[in-house]
């Protein structure tokens, strides 16, 4: 899938026209969303008007639209280089079936986490990330790993961004759904908000994985490489629910948007993040590609003041 | 933070693909990772559930603990009911509790009458409860031990409350279970109440154990336990039953 990247194969230089697209998609999703927030709160007078089958199936409906949106904004934006439709579609469904599958069983059985996660601010803080934010990137990782990550169509770093989030957006519709069905139905003003939220959180920290799963399908990585990228999407997932329900905004106060805003703002700052990641990987790839390609050693073109090894040399920092 | 920032960018100088074996090396550190965490949570919650603050009571004649998060409260913040020649009055509630209902921890003592047995003061206990509240059933009574192994009597009841009209609001009431641990110590007779919406007894258990693991509560060492809802005196070995 080609968005801002450029490809493993591709001379430096080539993607580059296309290269702005990523935030552009991610600022589009936010704003689709946001539309979706709005529409559901100037139709929330029709909730009041349907009985509970209908409330059920509404609610339903609407805790796949955000993961469909985005997953609709991200494929129109890649017409240069879309990957199949059936992976995207394979690996969204192998992640919301890994967590409708886990999620009851793991939550609900083993830790029973509305027992204890909320009782104080460190066990809230900590569960979220132990078990929400470690569970679900452990589904990221073990969909696209599954699905997609040995496929040839897995061409470029940034394909692990698209397919984490499709993973992380089946995680999210999960969730969204076993709230639906918890409450008997669906507020249409506060429940548009809490699937928004729910799905900005599981997906923004699904991209972080994503870019850890992407350099490791094109690179050798350490041994701690991966497992620091579950870790720190798993951390991102905890903070992120953690700052959303300390911020004492949930149904009960009313001040929901204020967890809208909350969401928006922490998934900009770690699509923002994500966004530069990859560029400067995608930058570093293409000036190895480029020395490759001019017949020039690792010594030749420093980008960096250099340390040398017994036979290899390379940038500040890299071990060797 | 170069570092590990270029480390992050650029993890390896090679620019080539992992071999497959490689790749399986990084699923085993991803699953060895991902459980080590799930386990970690296992120890935290245990740290949550076990987490108590002790109450000392009688001038520190009984130490119970219960929950750190639970709140002390006096008798009339919570609404319950308890014997007014009480000497040990103590309540601790669970105001984070999902039911209208919360569920709390009753200690009430009093001066063993002369000639009163354990038995009585049990019989005496069902009588005054299905006085005071409504809809009381005594479900199961079971010879137990506490402490040093000081004989204790566990009765279950449950009756119905109504605690969102004592609060000036209107709401279902509330069907609560509750267990009450009888013992005497030093001539004095304890009451230590566990109660419960009892569509949550269950959930509560974790909490419940903290009061009864500091009481030490056991069955005793010889099989004497026997149960009965019957009503009417029987016999040593068997309790009678209550309303």
């Amino acid at each position: 899938m080609q968005i801002s990247a450029i490809p493993e194969n591709r001379p430096p230089g080539a993607g580059a026209a296309r290269r702005p697209s990523f935030l552009r998609s991610i600022t589009l999703e936010l704003l689709a969303l946001i539309i979706f927030v709005v529409v559901f709160n100037l139709l929330a007078g029709v909730g009041a008007a349907l009985d509970d089958a209908a409330l059920i199936l509404l609610g339903l409906a609407m805790a796949v639209t955000p993961a469909l949106l985005w997953l609709v904004i991200f494929y129109r934006l890649d017409r240069a280089e879309p990957e199949p439709r059936r992976l995207v579609a394979g690996v969204y469904l192998t992640g919301l079936l890994l967590a409708a599958a886990l999620r009851v069983p793991i939550f609900t059985v083993i830790f029973a986490t509305d027992a204890w996660m909320g009782v104080y601010w460190w066990s809230q803080l900590l569960g979220n990330i132990l078990i929400v934010g470690m569970v679900s990137a452990a589904i990221v990782y073990g969909a696209v790993r599954v699905v997609v990550f040995d496929n040839p169509e897995f061409d470029e770093r940034l394909d692990g961004i698209i397919y984490a989030v499709a993973a992380g957006l089946g995680v999210a519709t999960i969730s969204n759904f076993v709230y639906v069905l918890q409450h008997g139905g669906v507020d249409l003003g506060i429940g548009s908000i809490r699937m928004v939220v729910d799905t900005l959180g599981y997906a923004s920290a699904a991209s972080i994985l994503g870019y850890f799963m992407g350099q490791a399908r094109f690179e050798k990585t350490p041994l701690i490489y991966l497992p620091g990228g579950v870790l720190l999407s798993a951390t991102l997932t905890g903070l992120y629910f953690f700052l959303i329900e300390r911020s004492g905004a949930n149904s009960f106060t009313g001040d929901v948007w204020r967890d809208l805003l909350v969401g928006v703002f922490l998934t900009l700052v770690i699509m923002g993040a994500v966004a530069w990641l990859v560029r400067r990987a995608n930058e570093e790839t293409a000036r190895v590609t480029q020395l490759s390609a001019s017949g020039d050693s690792w010594e030749a073109k420093p980008a960096t003041p250099t340390i040398t090894t017994s036979n290899i040399t390379t940038t500040e920092g890299d071990a060797v | 933070m170069t570092i590990w920032m270029d480390r992050l960018i650029k993890p390896s100088p090679t620019n080539e693909p992992p071999a497959p074996g490689a790749q399986l090396r990084n699923d085993l550190a991803v699953a060895v990772t991902v459980l080590f965490a799930l386990f970690l949570a296992l120890g935290i919650r245990s740290q949550v559930y076990s987490a108590s603050q002790v109450a000392v009571l009688n001038q520190g004649a009984l130490r119970i603990a219960y929950p750190e998060r639970w709140v002390q409260r006096s008798a009339a913040e919570s609404g319950a009911n308890i014997d007014g020649s009480t000497d040990a009055g103590f309540i601790a509630v669970n105001l984070g509790s999902p039911s209208t209902y919360d569920s709390r921890v009753e200690v009430t003592s009093r001066p063993l009458s002369p000639d009163e047995t354990l038995e009585l003061a049990r019989f005496e206990r069902g009588l005054k409860l299905s006085s005071e509240v409504s809809g009381y059933r005594e479900l199961e009574a079971t010879v137990m031990q506490v402490l040093n192994g000081l004989p204790a009597i566990a009765a279950t009841y449950g009756f119905v409350a109504d605690p969102t009209r004592d609060a000036g609001a209107t709401g279902l009431p509330v069907v609560v279970e509750g267990q009450d641990i009888l013992f005497v110590q030093d001539g004095v007779l304890y009451v230590v109440s566990l109660r419960a919406d009892a569509a949550e007894w269950g959930a509560n258990a974790h909490d419940f154990a903290v009061v009864t693991n500091s009481l030490r509560l056991q069955a005793p060492p010889t099989v004497a336990a026997a149960a009965s809802t019957s009503s009417g005196f029987t016999g040593d070995a068997q309790l009678e039953g209550g309303n």
